[in-house]
């Protein structure tokens, strides 16, 4: 495993496709932070609205777009049946290719840090909250590239795996709206409005980015991963055979 | 025997539809059990976490508690924030329940129109709420026994003082009568009979009569010979003139029993009776201007001038026609230390009339707050100065550059003021004690307390006037209205001492901004220099005002109504300078905000184009060098 995520890895750094995305991201969330999300104009040295609350909406475009390479990549160019001749599991191949892709994403978040620098120059902020916001902000980008990967699985094209996954990552951003909430609340019974709203990633970051870190939301993006990864491994097993 | 074999694709279909049953069921479980809740905070100030206070009053609960919750459930209208804010009450109600060991019973009601459940929330005084057409309920009532609280909407704004509220009702349900709070005042606070027969009887101060009803008021005197917290849990204090070192020791163990004091000392008292000369021999004695603590204040390391008050630069009150009185505080939100402190919670302004400035001259273990203070721009005046207007103070004088405490919170475990025992009995009982070997004698008269027995409470204002009527309240046909927050602050500080001990120096859970404190600094820098170039400019065109009103007295009769040529020159002189008062205004003004852009558009930069630049020049490095390595092979 810890093999193909070195493999994986310096795949990423040695083409310029990382670079690109982190670039991208890194000037999307602080050109927003710093225009609609009028952080000089408000002052607050909090970085819940300013900052993080555009990233869930940057990593729904940008995570699938570097992991729609995850499985697609390796289907079309045939790769994945030299892979099955390894000797490793296809379990360690899905760890360790996605650990690869999980980790440019904490280098692009990592990279950041002038953010929390700007903030700590200009007022006094609370740094572990802040810290807390980067792990919601880490785990809702895992979860995109655990959905990614899940439907790189499933088919050959990276086109169709981008748009897929983007679609679903838009969906589950969106839910967690009011409008989208009201329309809904308004066509379902109230049970079933509170089951499809929980599924929302803006509720479980929410508190996350207040500096609270609950064993529910833990919950909720551990078992998007790691449902996402055994569906996975299920379904190119079964490819396999 | 038979082995079945399942096809691969099948297996993996059924094998996804288990995983997302798990998913399914692991988060429902977390998000519907407690355990889901359990959260690590990560804030500075703990703000999702229950507070200490709130923890202990759960713990000493000894009577059942009920909380009747009614929250509208089934309904569609419900608002989103409402329904999200409603988990938030859910997770709270729980936590307080699993914290009060069975003592806390949580009922939940859904009132629908015309059911019991709507009766009752109306018996509770739960108020409904009009949202979309529909009456919609979101509100706590709190019993026990007999006594009875209310929280009649929960708001999603107040989100931060939810469990203060929640707190305090529990505690105050749970206490089965009103607080006795004493009284020991030389001001004419519960008003006077007719002095003269006609005359009229002197009223109570309105605030005397608001404290009336909501406690059990006690007027103690100014000379008690015992006070015990168990009996009066609160004593307030308010301009102990002439205090005798009896009564301060009296306080002192009032104290080391772990009692409150709410002391109003003031170096002038505007409101102290003056004494008759006429009556002077008749007992027309009024009572000292001046209020001080001096024996006691001096064992809690806390300072105060008793002959000189707080000149404020910043805070002056302005009477009109250029009447700005130095010594009047107007204090803005800017004099509260902290926005999260409970007594001092969303106040606008406070009236200080003639008030001392407070120091922390020795820190004697005590936990010592400063809840208000004056600015930096403070010059001390006597009292005698201080009552007039007196345009030229600050040019004449410099300021301390210091500001003074004005309301001071002490708790802790006090020192004895009066370690050699009671005042005056020490030395003759010591005596009588030795001549007659009389070992009692001896032990008596030290038998006052040395240590705090519990930890005690103090808040000092260095003021007494500010309770006045005209000082609070403005009299109109609907009744007194406030005309500040000085009503607030007693009665804030009244409802903390008189509620659960465990909530004095609760603050709200406030998610609070976090303002730029670089960028405050500079403006509250520019905001002194400008202060001081205006007041200069503005002594200046007074000067010239002055030498034109000296040129028209030293005309002649006849020639007043016209303008002399000296005249004319002062006038084109005196709109001259006005003209460059103002340009040098403006132009202070655009120094400020070239200052801020400027830092603005520093941090701008570094932040959004340095690391985008640094990623995409090492990112063009690596696609050249490996077009390099391709090309050469």
């Amino acid at each position: 495993m810890f093999t193909i995520y070195q493999r994986e890895l310096k795949s990423y750094f040695t083409q310029p496709t990382a670079y690109a995305v982190i670039c991208i991201f890194l000037f999307m969330s602080l050109f927003l932070t710093f225009t609609l999300g009028s952080f000089i104009q408000i002052g607050d040295a909090n970085l819940e609205w300013s900052f993080f609350f555009w990233h869930p909406w940057i990593f729904m475009l940008l995570a699938p777009a570097l992991g729609m390479r995850l499985w697609s990549d390796e289907q079309r160019s045939g790769t994945i049946e030299l892979l099955g001749t390894f000797p490793t599991t296809i379990w360690s191949a899905i760890v360790g290719k996605y650990l690869a892709a999980a980790t440019v994403w904490l280098v692009a978040l990592l990279l950041t840090c002038p953010m929390v620098m700007a903030v700590n120059t200009l007022g006094d902020p609370d740094n572990l909250t802040i810290f807390s916001g980067y792990i919601g902000s880490y785990l809702v980008c895992c979860s995109f590239l655990a959905i990614t990967c899940l439907i790189s699985a499933f088919t050959r094209d990276q086109v169709s795996c981008l748009i897929i996954s983007c679609s679903i990552c838009v969906l589950l951003v969106i839910i967690g709206f009011r409008n989208i909430e009201t329309e809904i609340a308004r066509n379902f019974s109230s049970a079933t409005t509170d089951a499809i709203v929980s599924t929302s990633v803006l509720n479980h970051l929410q508190p996350l980015l207040r500096g609270s870190i609950r064993i529910q939301d833990l919950t909720y993006f551990g078992s998007i991963i790691a449902a996402c990864l055994v569906c996975t491994s299920a379904i190119l097993n079964a490819k396999r055979a | 025997m038979s082995t079945k074999v399942t096809h691969p694709n099948r297996r993996a279909i059924l094998g996804i539809i288990a995983v997302i049953l798990i998913v399914i069921f692991a988060n429902w479980l977390m998000s519907s059990t407690s355990l889901g809740n359990r959260n690590l905070d990560l804030t500075e100030d703990k703000r999702h976490t229950l507070t200490e206070g709130t923890k202990a009053i759960l713990s000493e609960l000894d009577t059942p508690v009920i909380i009747r919750y009614y929250a509208t459930r089934k309904s569609e209208m419900m608002p989103r924030q409402l329904k999200n804010y409603m988990r938030k009450v859910d997770d709270l109600l729980n936590r307080y329940r699993n914290l009060s060991k069975g003592q806390i019973i949580i009922e939940h009601l859904d009132p629908q129109p015309d059911t019991d459940a709507e009766d009752s929330a109306n018996l509770d005084g739960i108020s409904g709420q009009r949202i979309n057409d529909e009456n919609l309920y979101f509100g706590l009532s709190i019993s026990s026994l007999n006594q009875k609280s209310a929280i009649p909407y929960l708001d999603p704004n107040d989100e931060t003082m939810l469990e203060y509220h929640l707190s305090s009702a529990i505690a105050n349900v749970t206490s089965f009568k009103k607080t006795r709070v004493g009284l020991m005042t030389t001001l004419p606070m519960a008003g006077s009979p007719a002095q003269m027969p006609g005359q009229q009887p002197q009223q109570p101060w309105i605030m005397y009569q608001l404290l009336e009803q909501r406690y059990e008021l006690q007027n103690l005197g100014m000379t008690p010979a015992d006070l015990n917290p168990e009996d009066t849990p609160v004593i307030l204090l308010v301009h102990p003139a002439g205090i005798t070192p009896e009564t301060e020791y009296t306080l002192d163990q009032y104290l080391l029993k772990g009692g409150i004091i709410i002391a109003c000392i003031d170096p002038y008292a505007i409101t102290a009776p003056q004494g008759n000369p006429m009556m002077g021999a008749m007992g027309g004695g009024g009572v000292p201007k001046s209020s001080h603590l001096p024996t006691l204040l001096q064992a809690w390391g806390i300072g105060m001038d008793s002959t000189h008050v707080i000149a404020d630069g910043k805070y002056a009150s302005d009477f009109g026609e250029n009447r700005r009185m130095y010594a009047h505080l107007n204090l803005s939100q800017e004099a509260i230390t902290d926005k999260d402190e409970i007594t001092t919670r969303n106040f606008e302004s406070l009236y200080l009339p003639l008030a001392g400035g407070l120091t922390l001259n020795e820190n004697k273990g005590l936990n010592v707050e400063t809840l208000v203070k004056s600015s930096n721009e403070v010059i001390l005046v006597t009292a005698q100065s201080a009552g007039n207007p007196d345009p030229g103070l600050f040019t004449r004088s410099q300021p301390t550059g210091k500001s003074y405490g004005l309301l001071m919170r002490l708790q802790g475990s006090f020192p004895s003021a009066f370690p050699d025992g009671k005042p005056g009995n020490e030395q003759s009982a010591d005596t009588k004690a030795e001549a007659e070997g009389d070992k009692t004698l001896a032990e008596n008269a030290s038998s006052g307390l040395k240590k705090a027995e519990k930890p005690g409470t103090v808040y000092l204002i260095s003021d007494a006037d500010f309770l006045f009527d005209v000082a609070c309240f403005q009299s109109s046909p609907q009744g007194h209205i406030a005309v500040n927050n000085n009503a607030a602050l007693i009665e804030n500080i009244l409802d903390q001492c008189t509620g659960s001990k465990h909530l004095i120096g609760a603050r709200s859970r406030a998610a609070t901004m976090r303002p730029f404190t670089v960028v405050k600094e500079m403006e509250t820098q520019f905001a002194k220099e400008l202060r001081e170039d205006v007041e200069k400019a503005q002594q200046e065109m007074q000067d010239i005002v002055t030498q034109l009103q000296q040129l028209q007295s030293q005309k002649s009769q006849g020639k007043q109504l016209v303008l002399s040529p000296e005249q004319e020159l002062k006038i084109i002189e005196l709109q001259e300078k006005e003209i460059q008062l103002r340009r040098e205004l403006r132009d202070k003004q655009k120094s400020l905000r070239s200052r801020k852009d400027a830092l603005y558009a520093k941090i701008t930069r570094l932040t959004v184009a340095v690391t985008p630049a640094f990623v995409a020049l090492l990112g063009l490095a690596v696609w050249l060098i490996r077009r390099k390595t391709t090309r050469a092979l």
